[in-house]
């Protein structure tokens, strides 16, 4: 294929799939600024490695796994900074996200987490990938997978509610 | 599973409704766009025997040896770091440097030259002895330029070299070969560089007299914007316990410690001292001691600084800040700063931020920002910017 149609299939790939490809890395990163920055950067490298990229028939798949990588190695915030998550408005309508967003604390012990642990946790329970396929999609051990999400976890329980425990409750009652 | 992953998955799954504005889509492809013509430009330009030229302009028409810096790395007088250059072949890879993972301070990377052939128009060969072509830390007050030489793949060949705007007509002159070089700053007549020793980094000096001699003994803190800085031939520096801020008149004068804290820009008489709150800002008269508080906003630990005679500039979170030095008047440039690491420096009139891909220059008497495809670097008078393969070093 020529360059010039290569260009024309990254463009349309591009222009079909930009408003997934940027909901996922605002899954990944929670905050519009650096899901801006990170589908763009995967979507450079992506760009620029279209002619070589032998995974042709999932492209999204690509940058998709793309961007967990760069949010799992290499993406770290500053530590003073406080970006703000907000529920999108979108979502607002449904009741069960309502109940969610009541969770207080939920979203900031969110927020608050190593990009590489917040990688692990989307990539496990947004995509519900297994352990094994979230290491290889990471380029990690199952091992690191595991423990990186056990330790989320551990965090988000103790950046949650000062009483973890009524967060679940309200869950409970939200669901039943 | 348990009721908290459920809670995450639930969390998660809220956010993937957030779809893009048009305006957030116009301007991500529009990056996006530029960006691979710009990293396929450079492959192509890593890939061969590019011709490179300095274009002198304000009356210094004489060929020139620079190189293109391709994410080089310079903040005004402070250090930065090399890193490697090229995005992998696999953009699952890398490409993106993360400065703490190489170890090296807040801002660098990518430092892939161009080559300039030997009796190319306009130019001069720039290729160096050590087979490597030579990589610009940045630019001083007096048009010097400070680099290193690098290789296709980012590969440093640990030398640092010097080329003044008085032997531009000549090869650029290797300094020393210290071990870990990773920033350099200074003038025709001093320059300074870190060196690794078994005391951790302690700061090098070489003068006129051509001898390099170390700054005191308390080290140097490898930070970037916070570790060294270099102005009429004062140096100022952070220790490397990154707690007191040390002064040295050229490389023969006593070191005194000046201050607690991080050094965070020097323009000659003022040093700009950041405390450990980062909102907690001095600047302070080298020559009397006088202090006097200049706060500023809370800044992250990635926050660039970069002084100038009338100006003093903060670049944190993609926003830039210049702040008048005397009245400390405060304006916002309204332009994102481009994305990736970054260098923030700054000359008499212009504030330039650069990732090497891309620059953002601020003028600072029309308070007008323009961006620029490139490397762009300010200091005292003159201006460096590079498009394609050629650079222009301005006088403003």
């Amino acid at each position: 294929m020529r360059g010039g149609d290569l260009d024309r299939q990254f463009d349309d790939f591009v222009a079909n799939r930009f408003p997934a490809l940027y909901r996922y890395a605002y899954v990944l990163t929670g905050n519009q600024h650096d899901a801006e920055d990170l589908v763009q950067e995967a979507l450079t490298r992506t760009g620029v490695a279209w002619g070589r990229i032998r995974r042709k028939d999932d492209p999204e798949g690509y940058v998709r796994t793309t961007m967990a990588r760069i949010m799992a190695n290499r993406w770290r915030r500053p530590k003073l900074e406080h970006l703000v998550p907000g529920v999108p408005e979108t979502a607002a309508d449904d009741p069960g996200l309502d109940r969610v967003h009541e969770i207080d604390g939920l979203d900031a012990a969110l927020g608050s987490l190593p990009p590489r642990m917040r990688a692990v946790l989307v990539l496990r329970y947004f995509e519900q990938l297994s352990e094994e396929e979230t290491a290889r999609a990471l380029g990690c051990s199952r091992g690191t997978v595991k423990s990186q999400a056990s330790r989320a976890l551990a965090k988000l329980r103790a950046g949650m509610l000062d009483d973890p425990e009524r967060a679940l409750m309200e869950d409970r009652r939200g669901r039943s | 599973m348990e009721d908290l992953e459920r809670l995450v998955e639930g969390r998660l799954r809220a956010l993937d409704g957030t779809d893009p504005s048009e305006e957030v889509r116009a301007r991500v492809l529009g990056r996006v766009n530029r960006q691979v013509a710009v990293r396929r430009r450079r492959r192509r330009v890593a890939g061969t025997v590019a011709g490179a030229s300095l274009v002198v302009a304000g009356g210094f028409g004489v060929p020139a040896l620079l190189p293109a810096l391709e994410d080089g790395a310079f903040n005004g007088t402070a250090p930065v770091a090399i890193g490697s250059a090229d995005p992998d072949d696999d953009p699952l890879l890398g490409g993106y440097d993360d400065p703490e993972e190489s170890g090296s301070p807040g801002v660098g990377g990518a430092t892939d030259g161009d080559e300039t052939t030997p009796g190319a128009a306009g130019g001069l060969g720039r290729n160096l002895p050590t087979g490597k072509t030579l990589s610009v830390f940045g630019i001083g007050a007096d048009g010097t330029v400070l680099g290193t030489g690098v290789g296709p793949k980012g590969r440093s060949d640990g030398t640092l070299w010097r080329a003044d705007l008085d032997s531009l007509l000549g090869a650029p002159v290797p300094l020393a070969e210290p071990k870990g070089l990773y920033a350099a700053a200074g003038s025709a007549d001093l320059s300074v560089w870190p060196e690794r020793t078994r005391d951790g980094f302690q700061l090098m000096c070489q003068d006129t007299a051509g001898t390099p001699v170390q700054l005191g003994a308390a080290g140097v803190a490898r930070r970037a914007s916070l570790g060294f800085h270099v102005d009429q031939g004062h140096v100022v520096w952070t220790d490397r316990t990154g707690a007191r801020v040390w002064s040295a008149k050229g490389c023969a004068g006593k070191p005194t410690e000046l201050t607690d804290g991080y050094a965070a820009g020097l323009a000659y008489p003022y040093v700009y001292v950041l405390g450990d709150d980062t909102t907690d800002l001095h600047r302070v008269h080298l020559e009397t001691g006088e202090s006097e508080d200049r706060s500023l906003p809370p800044v992250s630990k990635n926050a660039l600084f970069a002084a100038a005679e009338n100006t003093f500039s903060v670049a944190d979170d993609r926003k830039l800040t210049v702040y008048d030095a005397d009245t400390w008047q405060p304006h916002t440039v309204p332009d994102r700063l481009p994305q990736g690491k970054a260098t923030l420096s700054a000359g008499d009139t212009t504030v330039a931020y650069t990732t090497g891909d891309e620059s953002l220059l601020y003028d600072t008497t029309s308070n007008t920002a323009t961006t620029h495809d490139g490397t762009a670097y300010a200091n005292g008078p003159y201006v460096l910017t590079r498009e394609g393969d050629a650079f222009t070093l301005q006088r403003k």
